[in-house]
């Protein structure tokens, strides 16, 4: 039996072999694979302890909602207290002036959309105490959407374009290596945005 | 009342504690900052930082594992982001979805080993349909 010269594979063109995560994995890229293996794995672990971890007072002070704000005609209350609905006030002034900022970053169609939200919003203010979380999980699903379709774009059989007045560029749309990919500002509003949707849950509704 | 309203009526308490402070240190505690109290519970948090954070965690791995590559598996780990940000936490907590995804990443990992192990790296022949090379 006579041995492959050359992993059949390799008849495919670099950029699909790319694509498809057939060619030689990077070192850094399994590093991170193993690393989110082994956080999975150590909550796999951890989910028979949690309730008890919960019931434990020091868990309640921080990371619970805070008390109804009706018992604080009764109770003092405590700065930590104090700290939670300061946060939940003012929190979404500083996210969506970051939002703003990275939106800015990189001025493109997909981005205008992350300048809308934060005007839009800025400009809405105490509505969002009222109406809480349901104007903001339409950024998020923006947000998602623009990573996708970014990620999407990656595809061999869309042609990249470096010229400032292709449609490429206009959209938003950059291949990999190009020197304006700046898709981290997209992560970072998606962790800011969540992050956000973490606070509207320190007060309870 | 509105929320404001009733917040600005409680009174603030100015002891200065960083936890709130279990019964037994109670007698102690006005008017002071309460060392023992404060490392007691600045030992539990960092002793289970990562029971506490590990949702945190979690999101901000799988973002680092899509943000470092631009193919198939970044939009697997787009979706699977998706999936643990829409799915309830006590879903995501269950020993199944931890298990399952456990499972898919090691098949993945073992995976992109394996185009490391054995793979041939002749460079004489560029085409398996090259019979000559054989």
């Amino acid at each position: 039996m006579t041995d492959l010269a050359y992993a059949p594979w390799r008849v495919l063109p670099e950029s699909w072999q790319y694509w498809l995560g057939i060619q030689l994995p990077n070192s850094y890229h399994l590093l991170v694979d193993f690393l989110l293996y082994f956080v999975f794995v150590h909550i796999y672990k951890l989910q028979p302890g949690l309730e008890k971890l919960r019931s434990s007072q020091y868990w309640q002070s921080i990371i619970e909602c805070t008390s109804v704000i009706e018992d604080f005609a009764r109770h003092s209350r405590y700065w930590t207290n104090s700290l939670k609905f300061n946060l939940f006030r003012y929190s979404q002034y500083f996210v969506l002036v970051i939002v703003f900022v990275f939106a800015t970053v990189q001025a493109d169609a997909l981005s205008v959309g992350y300048v809308l939200f934060s005007l839009l919003y800025l400009y809405a203010g105490h509505e969002f105490f009222r109406r809480r979380d349901s104007l903001w999980q339409w950024s998020r699903y923006y947000n998602y959407f623009v990573l996708m379709a970014r990620l999407a774009y990656q595809v061999p059989i869309l042609e990249g374009s470096t010229l400032p007045e292709a449609w490429q560029n206009i959209v938003g749309f950059r291949k990999r290596g190009e020197a304006t990919d700046w898709v981290v500002f997209d992560y970072m509003i998606f962790l800011l945005l969540h992050a956000q949707r973490w606070v509207r849950t320190l007060i309870p509704v | 009342m509105d929320e404001l309203t009733l917040w600005n009526a409680a009174p603030a308490k100015y002891e200065i504690t960083l936890f709130n402070y279990a019964p037994r240190f109670a007698p102690t505690l006005t008017g002071k900052f309460h060392r023992a109290e404060f490392k007691e519970g600045a030992k539990w948090y960092l002793s289970n930082l990562f029971n506490v954070s590990f949702y945190q965690v979690t999101l901000i791995v799988l973002v680092i594992a899509v943000l470092v590559r631009y193919n198939v598996f970044a939009v697997g780990y787009l979706l699977l982001l998706g999936v643990c940000v829409t799915i309830p936490r006590h879903v995501f907590e269950t020993r199944v979805f931890q298990f399952a995804v456990s499972l898919i990443l090691m098949l993945g990992i073992m995976f992109q080993y394996a185009l490391n192990l054995g793979v041939p790296t002749s460079k004489t022949c560029n085409n398996i349909f090259d019979k000559s090379a054989y």
